[in-house]
Formats: C-alpha cells, structure tokens, sequence
C-alpha cells in the first residue's frame, strides 16, 4: 500500500460514519447520500496533499461533502432548490436583541434540566430534524459532531459570528421543541403563573 | 465578584460551555456563574441540556457496512490508477 493511501486511511476513513451522517442531512435520503460519501472520499482522496496534516480532518471532509453537495445540486437544478430563509438573522451581537440564552418557560419550569435525562435520543433527533435547516446543522455540527465555532464557519462558508447566533438561536429553538415535547408526552406540567 | 456582568456572562454561556473562550476570559465567566445566584441555573440547565446532546451525539447512526466497504474499494482502485 502507498503512504499516500495508508495515511489517507488512517486520518480520514475514522469520520466515515459523520460524513456519512452529514450527507444524509444534506441530501435526505440514504441512496443518494451514500453516493455523496463516494465522491467526497473520492475528491478528498485526490486532493489529500491539499490537507494539512494535524488540523481537523473531519471539519475538511464535511467541507468537501458540502462543496460537492451544492455543485450537484446547481448541476442538476432540482424544482426544489429554491430554499425560502425563512428566518432572518444578523451577524450581530451573540445575544441577539438581548434575549437570553435559554428558552426561558422551559428552564423556570425545569431549573436542573430534568426532562432531558428522560427523553428518547429518537425524539430528540427528530426534534432536531425539525429545526429551521440553518440553526440545525450549526447545532448539528456543534453538539453532535463536535466541531469548533471556526470549524463549522469554514464548512458552512458563514462567518463565526453567524455560527454564534445560530447556535444561540437554535439550541434555545430546540429546548422549546423538546420542552413542547415533554409537556404532551406528560413529562412535565407547564409551570403556573 | 469579577467585573462580569450578569448580561455579560450570559451572553457568552455557551461560549464558555463550548471551550471557545481563551483562558483569563474563560476563567472570568467560571468565576461570575460560581458565585452568582442568578447565573448559576442557568449554567446548571444549560449544562443538562449539552449533556443530553453528548448522549444522543454518542449513539448516533453508523455507515452501512457495504458503503464503508464501497469506499474503501473506491479509494484503492483510484491508488492504483493514479499510482499513488
């Protein structure tokens, strides 16, 4: 085996499984993310000089996925490309409009949290599923993934201080999610005023 | 206390859960959500919540063996073409 082959190997084939898992967040059906994973393995292998060696090979691969994705995507100029940003948002301060961190109704009614020791990882991946795309994948890529702020800028092509308002925004979307959630399911009582 | 600000310190909440703030500022933040009362169940809830995620995050889905299988297959054959 080449050392090229063998390095390539051993620093980008262990995110496999998170490649493999963003695609199918990009592209939505398992068919085609698996060929997505093909090509990005195929174009990272190919450009593997290009790496730098020590820096984060997953956030690279992921940037490769996503780069492929949206020339596919152009290429072949789906009816539903057309993504409505539904939300607006600014590069602005990390605390958007002064709002705080946490969804609020939740954490009052919930101080230690409790309700997320018992939910089903299912409905909390649902949950996440359902989140306006731009805040799911920068909660995605932060919380599931691991990636750092600069990390997840470079692969979503967004400045850090858009990741920092979307992952503001979107974990306090997803407690409201979950805490909407945990009320029908019967895990809390909403407080009383 | 330090000279954090209650709107400060929660401001950079998951900032400073994230590890994206540098020592000294880091270390500022810890001190105001120790010893603030107010900003304490924040931290507490906020923490829970990341908790949960790291739990969901460790049980996520894995590759198709095929497809892992597929790409390993892809990427020798493209060794051997291009020699390297």
């Amino acid at each position: 085996m080449t050392d090229r082959l063998r390095s390539f190997e051993e620093e980008a084939l262990p995110h496999l499984d998170a490649v493999y898992r963003f695609a199918l967040r990009l592209t939505g059906a398992a068919a085609d993310a698996e060929d997505l994973v093909q090509e990005t393995f195929l174009r990272a292998y190919r450009s593997w000089d290009q790496y730098t060696p020590g820096t984060s090979a997953k956030s690279w691969l992921f940037t490769i996925c996503r780069n492929t994705f949206l020339r596919q995507r152009e290429r072949e100029r789906r009816r539903d490309e057309v993504v409505e940003r539904a939300v607006r948002e600014g590069d602005g301060p990390s605390v958007p409009g002064g709002e705080l961190p946490l969804f609020m109704p939740a954490a009052q009614s919930d101080p230690e949290g409790e309700l997320f020791r018992d939910m089903i990882d299912e409905s909390i991946l649902n949950a996440i599923e359902r989140l306006p795309a731009d805040f799911r994948d920068a909660v995605v890529l932060s919380d599931l993934e691991g990636l750092s702020y600069a990390e997840i800028a470079s692969v979503l092509d967004i400045p850090v201080g858009t990741v920092k308002s979307r992952l503001f925004r979107g974990r306090r979307l997803l407690q409201q999610e979950l805490y909407s959630y945990a009320i029908e399911e019967g895990y809390i009582r909403p407080r009383q005023p | 206390m330090s000279d954090v600000t209650c709107r400060e310190a929660l401001a950079r909440l998951y900032e400073y859960l994230d590890g994206e703030l540098s020592g000294a500022s880091a270390e500022e933040i810890r001190a105001h959500f120790e010893l603030c009362q107010c900003c304490y169940p924040h931290l507490r809830y906020a923490t829970a919540f990341q908790e949960m995620l790291a739990r969901v995050a460790s049980g996520q889905r894995c590759a198709p063996p095929e497809l892992r299988k597929k790409v390993a297959e892809l990427l020798r054959a493209e060794a051997a073409r291009s020699g390297g």
